[in-house]
C-alpha cells in the first residue's frame, strides 16, 4: 500500500457489507471523483481486523482533512472503525504528551442513520438527542486538536429513495468543498 | 586371474562401485551399470572370475531380500485386493506369451516339448528387475505398478507346477523324489496362520534384549530361513520370502527389520545383476549377432505387445500402459533355470541353450534402455495425448468460476471450503486416485498435467476468474503461472507457494494472492504456544498478527534487493534489527493496560 502524495482528503469508509448498502455506497460514489481525496475502506483492508497502524499513520499524517463515512450501528460507530480508534489514535502520537500529530487537521463525521431524526430526542423512542451518541467523536476529535465540523447525517436510509440517496451525496461533496475551501470539489 | 574367494569380493565390490555411479551419471541406470560389470569380469569378459556359479548361488539371496522387503511393504488387506491381477491377468500373461512364443521356436524347427519349455521360460519376467523399479519409482500405489507386480506373483506361483511337468515333457517318469504338492500347500497354509503369531513373539523376545545385531541377525534367520525352507519344499526361495514379509507387514518391527534387511538386499542385488552379467555368453553373441538379436527382438515384441493388450483389456489407463509393458517384457532369471534342466533332460542343445541364454540376458539389459526411452520420449508424449482422452471422465464446461490446479494437501482444503459454500470448483490433477472421489461429491475434473495449455483451455480458463496454483511443485506451479499470464491474462491467480524463494518468483509474477504453505498453520501455533504459557488469548494473536505483518513487509523489502547480494545480507541483518525492535515495542505495549492512559508509543 502506498501513501498517496498528492492528496489532502483521506475519506476513512467502515461499512462490513458495503455492496448492500445503498446508502454508502450513494456517498462514496458522489465523492469519489473529487481530486485530491483518497477513499480507504476499512472493512475491504482490514477483513481480518488486523490494522496496519504504522500505515494508518503514516496516511493520516499526510492528510489535512479526515472524514469518517458509517453506518450507525447500534447507537455508535461498526466495531472495525472503533478498533481503529484504539489501534491506531495512540498516546503520544494522537494525544498526550508529545502527541499532536492531527493537530489542526479537519474533522468530519458523515454517518447514515435508520431511523427518523425526530426519534432522537428526550420525546423520541430513542430518548436522546443526536450529540449524545456523537460525543464519543466529538471529544475525540478534541482530544486530538482536530477541528471539529457540523456532522452530516442521512436520516431514514432504510427507507430513502434513490433521489433522496443522490441529493444527500451532493450534501457531502459540498460540505467537503466548503471545508476544503475549494481545495476538493 | 585369482582364485581366491577374497579376491573375487573385492573385484565385485570394485566393479560396482565403477560402473554403477557412472552409468548412473549417463542415465543408463543402476541395473545396466551392474550387467556390465559382470559382463567384464565374467568368464566371457576378461575372465577375471572363474567360478561365477559359487557367486550366483549367494546372489540369489538379493532377490529374495527384495521380495522380503516388498512383502513388508504390503499389508495383506491389499494383498487380497490383488487377487484378480494375480490369477486373471497373471494366467492370461503367461498362457498367452508361452502359446505365441511356443509357435514361433516350433516354426525355427524346435520339436513341441522343447518348444513349450522355451515358450513357458519366455513367458516369465525378471522379478528382480522389474520390483527393483517398482520400488524406485514407488509404482505398486499405481494400477500399472500392482498389476506388473501381480503378474510377477503369478509367475513365482506358476514355477511350481512347471518344474514338476518338466520331466514329463522329457518324456521321462517323473522322479519320486518331488514334494507331494498337498505337502507343500500343508506347510503353506500353516505358516500363514501360526507363522504371524510365532514370528512376533520371537521378534519380541529378541528384540527385547537390546541388542541390535542379534536383531539384525533375527531378521536375517527369518528372512534366510523362509527362504531355505521354501527351497526344501520345491518352491520358489522369493516366494517364500515374500510370504514371510507380509505375514510381518503388519508387525510393530517392520520398520527396524526392513532397515536391517535394506542394506543386504542392496549389496545382494547387485551381486545377482553381476552374475546375470557374468552369464552373458560373449563368444555366442559374437559368432551369431543376427540370431541372437532376431530372438531377442522377437522375444520383446511379442511380449510388449501381448502386456499391452492385457492392460487395455483390463483398464490400465492408456497413460499408464507402456510402463506397465515396459517393466515386465524381459525374460527373467527363472528361464535359465528352466532351460538348464532342458538341456539336462536332452531336450535342447548346449548351442541352443546357449543361444537361448544370451538373448534372456540381452532381454534383461533391454529393459533400462526401454525405460530410458520411454523416459525421455514417450512419457511426455504421453501426458500430452491423455489429455484429449479425460480417463472417461464426464467433461462438463459450463463455465466453472474457480479453477484448482493440484488436489493435493493444500488444494483439497480450499476445494472442500468452496465447496462448504455452494461453490464448485474445476479440479486439474494427474493423480487418478482422487478422480473418482471427487467426481462423486460432483467435482469437475481434468485428469492431466496442469502445466498444458490446452488443458487449461478445456477446463474452462477462458471464462473463470480464479485459478489457484496448489501444486506441489515449484517449476510446473511457476510454468502454469506463465502460461495463466501469457494466454488468460484476466485470470486472478491465487498460489501456494513452497518457500520463500518461491514466494520471490511469485512477486516477479505479480500475481494476486501467494501463500506460504505452512506459513499460516506455523503462525497459529505459535499462538497457541503462547495462549499454553499463559498470555493472554487475545495479546498472543496480536503478536502473531504483528509477525505476520513484519515478516510479509520484509519478504518484500528483501525481494527489492535481492539480486544485489551485499545489499541483501545487508538488508536481512537490517531486518532482524527491525524484528527485533518490533518484538520489543510489541512487548511493551503488550505489557500495558490497551485501554490505560500510560501505553507508550511504538517506535
Amino acid at each position: 500500500m502506498k501513501i498517496p502524495d498528492d492528496s489532502s482528503v483521506l475519506f476513512l469508509i467502515a461499512h462490513p457489507y458495503l455492496q448492500d448498502s445503498r446508502s454508502n455506497r450513494a456517498v462514496v460514489e458522489a465523492v469519489a471523483d473529487l481530486p485530491g481525496l483518497t477513499v480507504h475502506p476499512l472493512y475491504d483492508l482490514y477483513p481480518y481486523f488486523h490494522i496496519d497502524t504504522r500505515f494508518e499513520r503514516d496516511l493520516l499524517a499526510a492528510h489535512d482533512t479526515i472524514v469518517v463515512q458509517h453506518p450507525f450501528y447500534w447507537y455508535a460507530m461498526p466495531s472495525l472503525m472503533r478498533h481503529w480508534v484504539s489501534e491506531v489514535l495512540q498516546p503520544g502520537w494522537a494525544y498526550g504528551p508529545g502527541g499532536d500529530k492531527l493537530k489542526d487537521k479537519n474533522f468530519l463525521v458523515s454517518m447514515t442513520v435508520g431511523g427518523p431524526e425526530d426519534s432522537y430526542s428526550a420525546q423520541g423512542y430513542n430518548r436522546f438527542p443526536m450529540e449524545t451518541f456523537l460525543a464519543p467523536w466529538n471529544q475525540t476529535a478534541h482530544l486530538c486538536q482536530m477541528k471539529w465540523h457540523e456532522p452530516v447525517i442521512l436520516y431514514n436510509s432504510i427507507v430513502a429513495q434513490e433521489d433522496q440517496l443522490r441529493e444527500h451525496g451532493q450534501r457531502v461533496r459540498q460540505k467537503l468543498a466548503q471545508m476544503t475551501g475549494g481545495s476538493a470539489q | 586371474m585369482s582364485h581366491g574367494f577374497l579376491t573375487d569380493i573385492v573385484l565385485l565390490l570394485a566393479a560396482g562401485v565403477l560402473f554403477v555411479p557412472m552409468f548412473k551419471r549417463i542415465g543408463l541406470g543402476s541395473v545396466l551399470g551392474y550387467l556390465v560389470a559382470g559382463v567384464l569380469l565374467g568368464p566371457w569378459g576378461f575372465g577375471l572370475i572363474a567360478e561365477p556359479e559359487r557367486m550366483a548361488h549367494v546372489s540369489e539371496l538379493g532377490v529374495v531380500f527384495l521380495l522380503f522387503i516388498i512383502g513388508l511393504e504390503l499389508e495383506p488387506k491389499r494383498l487380497w485386493a490383488w487377487r484378480m491381477p494375480i490369477f486373471g491377468m497373471g494366467t492370461l500373461q503367461v498362457l498367452i506369451v508361452s502359446g505365441l512364443v511356443a509357435i514361433c521356436a516350433r516354426l525355427f524347427g524346435l520339436p513341441w516339448n522343447a518348444a513349450i519349455v522355451v515358450g513357458v521360460a519366455a513367458a516369465t519376467s525378471s522379478t528382480a528387475i522389474a520390483t527393483q523399479i517398482l520400488r524406485e519409482r514407488n509404482l505398486l500405489n499405481t494400477k500399472g505398478g500392482s498389476s506388473a507386480f501381480s503378474i510377477l506373483l503369478f509367475q513365482d506361483i506358476a514355477v511350481l507346477p512347471v518344474l514338476a511337468l518338466l520331466p514329463h515333457l522329457a518324456g521321462q517318469a517323473a522322479e519320486k523324489k518331488g514334494v507331494s504338492p498337498w505337502i507343500i500347500l500343508l506347510v503353506i497354509a500353516g505358516i500363514m496362520l501360526a507363522g504371524r503369531i510365532v514370528l512376533r513373539h520371537a521378534l519380541r523376545i529378541v528384540a527385547g534384549a537390546h541388542l541390535r545385531e542379534v536383531f539384525t541377525a533375527m531378521s536375517l534367520l527369518v528372512v534366510v530361513g523362509m527362504a531355505a525352507l521354501m527351497e526344501e519344499l520345491g518352491v520358489s526361495m522369493a516366494l517364500g520370502a515374500f510370504v514371510a514379509g507380509v505375514l510381518l507387514a503388519t508387525s510393530e518391527y517392520r520398520h527396524a527389520i526392513e532397515m536391517d534387511i535394506e542394506p543386504f538386499k542392496g549389496i545382494l542385488l547387485g551381486l545377482f545383476f553381476v552374475t546375470v552379467g557374468m552369464a552373458v555368453d560373449l563368444t555366442t553373441i559374437a559368432h551369431q549377432p543376427g540370431t541372437v538379436a532376431g530372438i531377442v527382438a522377437s522375444l520383446l515384441l511379442i511380449k510388449l505387445v501381448v502386456h499391452f493388450a492385457l492392460a487395455r483389456a483390463f483398464n490400465i489407463s492408456l497413460k499408464e500402459r507402456p510402463l506397465f509393458a515396459i517393466l515386465i517384457s524381459q525374460v527373467g532369471e527363472f528361464a535359465f533355470v528352466l532351460l538348464g534342466s532342458a538341456q539336462v533332460m536332452k531336450m535342447i542343445d548346449p548351442e541352443q541353450t546357449a543361444l537361448l541364454s544370451a538373448s534372456v540376458a540381452l532381454s534383461m539389459a533391454s529393459t533400462p534402455l526401454l525405460l530410458l526411452f520411454y523416459d525421455r520420449w514417450l512419457a511426455p508424449k504421453l501426458a500430452a495425448m491423455t489429455i484429449k482422452q479425460p480417463e472417461g471422465a464426464e467433461v462438463h464446461n459450463d463455465h466453472p468460476e474457480v479453477l484448482i490446479a493440484g488436489f493435493g494437501r493444500v488444494g483439497q482444503i480450499i476445494g472442500r471450503m468452496l465447496y462448504a459454500n455452494g461453490i464448485t470448483a474445476t479440479v486439474l490433477d494427474h493423480d487418478p486416485d482422487q478422480i473418482e472421489l471427487l467426481r462423486r461429491f460432483g467435482f469437475k475434473i481434468y485428469y492431466g498435467d496442469a502445466t498444458r495449455l490446452d488443458l487449461l483451455e478445456a477446463a474452462g480458463a477462458a471464462t473463470a476468474k480464479v485459478l489457484v496454483v496448489a501444486v506441489d511443485d515449484q517449476e510446473d506451479s511457476l510454468e502454469i503461472i506463465d502460461l495463466a499470464q501469457q494466454h488468460f491474462p484476466h485470470l486472478q491467480l491465487v498460489s501456494r507457494a513452497r518457500n520463500v524463494g518461491h514466494v520471490y518468483e511469485l512477486i516477479d509474477r505479480d500475481i494476486t494472492f501467494w501463500e506460504r504453505e505452512t506459513f499460516e498453520s506455523s503462525l497459529r501455533m505459535s499462538t497457541e504456544v503462547l495462549k499454553t504459557i499463559g498470555w493472554e488469548p487475545y495479546s498472543a494473536v496480536r503478536a502473531s498478527n504483528k509477525f505476520r505483518e513484519h515478516n510479509i513487509r520484509m519478504i518484500y523489502n528483501l525481494h527489492a534487493v535481492r539480486n544485489d547480494e551485499t545489499k541483501l545480507t545487508s538488508a536481512a541483518r537490517q531486518a532482524r534489527v527491525d524484528l527485533e525492535n518490533m518484538f520489543n515495542g510489541e512487548r511493551e505495549t503488550l505489557k500495558s493496560n490497551p485501554d490505560g492512559w500510560d501505553v507508550q508509543p511504538e517506535p
